[in-house]
């Protein structure tokens, strides 16, 4: 009954919500596919980095031959571990926040409050995925310490996070509008 | 550089944006109000490096060893063990529960892993022996915070990590500060359960049985001889030793206890990954964020803010376990690291304090402070797992986080304390 009410004083409204949230849950799918890819990934990375690291122990003790590339590699799959996750982490809202104070707020302020820190999460998100090719370029210059490649390669893991966070942000805020205009229980 | 990445920051993180985030966001919006968004750049390499370091690696594999103790069965029979040492003295569970805690520390650097997986056996069981809920989870959260203070540790990895002072000579000083705690929190029971007429938990156990459990035991209690052996005596750095933890404890479960199948692998190890990368990140982020704190000079305004306020160096140990106290209220123990150590620390070293001395005091503070309310991740997880609410606990627990407080009055103002081990080890 009260739904009824609601769409006839607010047909347009109504409209636009369902659209934005049509298209959120369209990236929703591709979101969350690519999070738990992310994720299962990263477990998969947990096995190598210990099977490295036993194998650096195993050298240096038992076979007397200590290892040069192990540390490198174990920990550049860590880092990307770390990468790998967090398009997954921010979905999930896996990431320590206080939530105390805004708790404590009017829920239309707190939804406002919300867009804005989606908006501002969109823009650094952004920044830095600009900043992560150039960063990609100048690691293509140098080569890594132990292995026989460029350290580029080891930060291509960085523009393939933002570029998924950045989708996921933006998940995100077309929800966080439907959240503001949606009248609060 | 102006400061206004502070108010930023202050700002997002009151508005509930994940720390992360703010970490991020605060010095980046600085640079572009100021005009100075070539350093963008350097924000994200700093991001990179700042995780991109093998002794943080101790982080995720001692991550993985908790996960595999946990899914293994492991907390089972150090409760067990636990039960037939101290089951049969008055308040026996609620003893337990202080005692598993330790055993628990010695495998564990978490405390959070510590509550969630001895608050779910032992809250039903204690209150099955007549304990209020309430009393069993506060327990559970207050004994936990010795988890991360008897090493292994997470908080003193990262903390060893950014400020740069030795994990090894961290977790021995750690030592003798957790058994203090256990000791405290056990005199409080024995107290509380004299007065509220609190059962014992079970006849006294004859020595053959406690030879016998002993044994069934032995492979989870060795894992802290191994860990702290290996490091201190030099055989493995911290991370080795952590990834030499983990493959243990999964041997152990598959082929000793047989608690654990090769099938329950995948999620015991995504889960680790899934835990460690949250943490990774923060420290990244934190990283970046340490990194403006000294362009722009900040550091060396704190610094100098509270040491004009005096310069006796005993009223600004005070006055910073203060401070302390009210960040943990608010904040984690690893950010509050992460973004606090690189301030305090340099203040207190210049005054002539010794390093390892004000990192034990800082962990065991902010350890603690995960505890207290209204923002503390241990009372939360105890909320979760009891179903009682964060406020009920946090009461039933003032008592002993009293005894935590004072205890870290003690290792700050009585520095043998803490430093004899590391001392007698070479490490200070």
């Amino acid at each position: 009954m009260r739904a009824v009410k609601a769409a006839g004083k607010n047909r347009n409204g109504n409209v636009l919500e369902k659209s934005l949230l049509m298209v959120a849950d369209r990236l929703g799918v591709v979101n969350h596919a690519v999070g738990v890819a992310g994720r299962n990934i990263a477990g998969a990375f947990l096995v190598f980095m210990t099977v490295i690291v036993m194998a650096q122990v195993i050298f240096r003790y038992g076979l007397n031959n200590s290892l040069a590339w192990t540390e490198e590699l174990s920990k550049t799959l860590m880092v990307w571990t770390a990468f790998l996750v967090a398009p997954w982490a921010y979905r999930e809202k896996a990431n320590v926040a206080i939530e105390l104070f805004s708790d404590a707020l009017h829920p239309r302020i707190r939804a406002a409050g919300q867009i804005i820190i989606t908006l501002l999460i969109i823009w650094i998100v952004s920044i830095f995925l600009r900043e992560s090719v150039d960063f990609v370029m100048r690691g293509m210059q140098s080569r890594s310490a132990s292995l026989p490649i460029s350290t580029g390669y080891f930060y291509l893991i960085v523009p393939v996070s933002f570029a998924a966070l950045l989708i996921a942000a933006i998940e995100q805020f077309l929800r966080d509008v439907v959240a503001l205009r949606a009248k609060p229980e | 550089m102006s400061l206004s990445y502070f108010w930023i920051f202050i700002i997002l993180l009151a508005s509930g944006a994940p720390v992360v985030f703010a970490l991020l966001i605060s010095p980046g919006l600085s640079l572009f109000i100021d005009g100075q968004t070539e350093f963008h750049k350097a924000l994200l390499s700093r991001l990179y490096n700042g995780m991109d370091s093998f002794p943080l690696m101790a982080v995720p594999f001692f991550i993985l060893a908790g996960e595999v103790m946990n899914a293994g069965g492991v907390t089972a029979s150090l409760v067990r063990f636990s039960q037939t040492m101290i089951g049969h003295v008055r308040g026996g569970l609620a003893q337990v529960n202080i005692l598993s805690s330790v055993l628990f520390a010695g495998l564990s650097g978490s405390a959070v892993a510590d509550t969630s997986a001895l608050g779910k056996m032992l809250v039903p069981a204690m209150e099955k022996n007549g304990y209020s809920r309430r009393f069993a989870a506060a327990i559970t959260a207050a004994s936990s915070v010795i988890g991360p203070i008897i090493p292994p540790s997470g908080i003193m990895i990262i903390y060893a990590f950014v400020m740069n002072v030795s994990v090894a000579g961290l977790f021995a000083a750690g030592i003798v500060p957790g058994i203090l705690v256990c000791g405290g929190l056990m005199t409080v029971t024995a107290v509380l359960a004299r007065r509220r007429n609190y059962p014992a938990a079970a006849e006294k156990a004859s020595w053959d049985e406690r030879r016998v459990t002993f044994f069934q035991t032995l492979p989870a209690l060795l894992t802290p001889v191994i860990l702290l052996g290996g490091i201190l005596a030099g055989v493995f750095t911290p991370t080795e030793a952590a990834a030499v933890a983990a493959v243990y404890a999964i041997l152990v479960s598959l082929f000793v206890l047989k608690t654990l199948t090769l099938r329950d692998l995948p999620a015991v190890f995504t889960s680790a990954a899934a835990q460690s990368a949250v943490i990774l990140l923060l420290v990244g982020a934190a990283v970046t964020f340490a990194w403006i704190i000294t362009v722009s000079g900040m550091a060396e305004r704190i610094a100098g803010g509270i040491s004009g306020t005096t310069d006796n160096v005993l009223i600004l140990l005070l006055l910073v376990n203060l401070f302390l106290f009210v960040i943990g209220m608010f904040l984690d123990a690893g950010p509050a690291i992460l973004i606090l150590g690189p301030v305090l620390a340099p203040l207190f070293v210049g005054m002539g304090v010794d390093p390892l001395h004000f990192a034990i005091v800082m962990c065991v503070n902010l350890t603690v402070g995960l505890a207290t309310p209204p923002m503390g991740l241990v009372l939360f997880v105890a909320s979760s797992v009891s179903g009682e609410k964060p406020d009920k606990i946090a009461v039933e627990m003032a008592p002993f986080l009293l005894v935590e407080f004072f205890v870290i009055f003690l290792i700050t103002y009585f520095p043998a304390i803490s430093m004899t081990i590391p001392r007698l080890l070479g490490y200070a």
